[in-house]
């Protein structure tokens, strides 16, 4: 049974993310602002505050579009996507998905992956703190026991994948960049996001690491890991694991290890 | 929990960051953060535990959404309880407002009709962060630009009464009161004179920008003239408070912050030996 509180509260949310009026039932006019005024400033606020977040987080699909076409593509993403939380910095996720979709992107097919990448830029600035790993535990795994071990990875490491080249093209805009065209021929490229001292830090991978990274961060024990690179072509699946492993310790993107039984 | 300083403090923004951590420290007896942009992990809260170091902190949120009918967001709830344990901030602050309805969320302080079953859910809600905080929160009065029909009390009777069921605390804002006054008819004086003295432990002070006759409380300009004589007439009553200034649109630098809340701290030093009213005071008439 529904309150009569979250009934209002319901009939407000309705009228201030879309056009239903029915709260207007519920509400007086004061002598500076009647109802509607009062429901037109929720409704501004609402597109102001959630356009503001979009702004900040794709900054680059914003400099790659230019800002007529950017106004249009945030005013539908708020048109259509509701928020879900409290937290704004929580808003936006679905942008890359929106830009697959609309026939007005598809002459620059490498723009959801922009936007991917910004949103996991986003992410990786926010995610959560780890502790320093205690390398005593790995000195601690029996030589024999190594191929069976798993990794848990630091919450702020994004792993990104693109039939574009993504590092050049997010290269190319950064402020000091003095690159004038990337050329889209060079073929895809993946990219790994991760945060060891508080600054996001990014960095182009090659396939096999990016494969051996996303089978370790959705848990697969290092030998399978290793194995799932059999999947990438020979030049592909040619990676230095020992460095990989240095990396993800060195900077601090190792939380827990386990070892299956 | 320290406790802040009764003095005037200023919202702590992203731009004045690197003020605040200059080898010089500005001389600001205090900060509010804005609970929600530290929440995770990284720079922004690196920054705020560094800043920390320097100056009290109270942590002021603007997403728990209070009055929500559907009951607290379990994760905002620990996110905040987290950072709590993390800063570990003089002061905890929350609206008195919901946000979220059927899963959706409007990122805004949206108001409600002030009526006893919402008091019974918002006792709720305020027992359940202060519980899982382990301390009180103030709770800040709100800017509304509508008002409902169902209403049975004002809001400051149901601060009131909030106080009374939950023990938590009062924040006063007194630009929030003015642009009710104007918008909505509330009489900002009365209002005051509803809340309990000794309950109210912070006030805000901020400016508003104007939509033809409305007032929108933007927190992007001066404090206004009427305003100024709000506060001075709630420190009479409710005695020398810890007092934040807020500017969040169209920032000005640090040092113009600064000197609007020297304004204030003029206004709260000539305060400074006023003691709340007594309860004697209070049921023989007020002064105000």
């Amino acid at each position: 049974m529904s309150s009569e509180l979250a009934q209002i509260q319901q009939q407000m949310l309705n009228a201030v993310t879309g056009t239903s009026t029915a709260v207007q039932e519920c509400l007086q006019s004061g002598p500076g602002c009647s109802s509607e005024r009062g429901m037109d400033v929720y409704r501004n606020n609402r597109r102001v505050v959630l356009k503001s977040m979009l702004s900040s987080v794709y900054r680059i699909v914003a400099q790659i579009v230019g800002d007529d076409f950017f106004q249009a593509l945030i005013h539908r993403y708020v048109q259509t996507q509701p928020s879900l939380s409290g937290n704004l910095h929580r808003y936006g996720d679905k942008l890359p998905a929106l830009l697959r979709t609309m026939p007005e992107a598809a002459g620059l097919p490498y723009l959801a992956d922009v936007a991917a990448l910004e949103w996991a830029w986003h992410s990786t600035y926010y995610a959560p703190d780890n502790a320093d790993f205690d390398m005593a535990r790995l000195a601690a795994v029996a030589p024999e026991a190594f191929a069976r071990l798993g990794f848990v990875l630091a919450p702020a490491l994004q792993l990104l994948r693109s039939d574009y080249p993504l590092y050049a093209i997010w290269q190319r805009h950064q402020p000091e960049c003095e690159v004038e065209q990337v050329d889209l021929g060079m073929g895809g490229q993946c990219v790994a996001l991760w945060r060891p001292y508080g600054q996001v830090q990014i960095r182009p991978l090659s396939s096999g690491e990016f494969q051996l990274l996303l089978a370790l961060q959705q848990g697969a024990s290092l030998e399978q890991a290793v194995e799932s690179l059999d999947s990438l072509t020979d030049g592909e699946a040619e990676v230095d694991v020992q460095a990989v492993l240095g990396w993800l310790l060195q900077q601090r993107m190792l939380v827990d290890i386990r070892v299956a039984v | 929990m320290t406790q802040l300083p009764i003095a005037v403090g200023v919202g702590l923004r992203g731009t004045h960051y690197r003020d605040f951590l200059a080898d010089q420290a500005p001389a600001v007896p205090w900060l509010e953060a804005h609970s929600e942009n530290y929440f995770g992990g990284g720079a922004a809260l690196h920054t705020l535990m560094r800043i920390r170091e320097r100056y009290p902190i109270s942590l002021h949120g603007v997403g728990m959404g209070l009055a929500s009918a559907d009951g607290l967001d379990a994760d905002h709830l620990r996110e905040l309880q987290q950072l709590v344990a993390t800063v570990q901030p003089a002061a905890v602050s929350e609206h008195l407002s919901w946000n979220r309805s059927g899963g959706q969320v409007i990122n805004d302080l949206l108001p409600f009709p002030y009526t006893a079953e919402a008091l019974e859910l918002v006792a709720r809600n305020v027992d359940q962060v202060q519980q899982a905080l382990g301390c009180a929160i103030a709770v800040e009065n709100l800017s509304s630009y509508v008002r409902f029909r169902q209403t049975a009390m004002s809001e400051a009777e149901f601060l009131a009464a909030l106080v009374e069921r939950t023990g938590c605390k009062i924040l006063l804002d007194v630009n929030n009161i003015y642009v009710n006054q104007v918008n909505l008819g509330i009489d900002a004086r009365q209002f005051m004179r509803a809340l309990p003295v000794g309950q109210v432990a912070e006030i805000h002070l901020a400016g508003f920008s104007t939509l033809e006759d409305c007032l929108v409380d933007s927190h992007s300009q001066p404090v206004c003239a009427e305003v100024w004589l709000l506060y001075a007439e709630a420190l009479q009553r409710f005695g020398a408070l810890p007092t934040l200034l807020e500017w969040d649109i169209d920032i000005p630098p640090l040092t113009v912050l600064m000197q609007e809340a020297d304004k204030a701290q003029q206004i709260l030093q000539q305060a400074g030996a006023w003691q709340p009213m007594n309860r004697e005071q209070k049921e023989h008439g007020d002064v105000l």
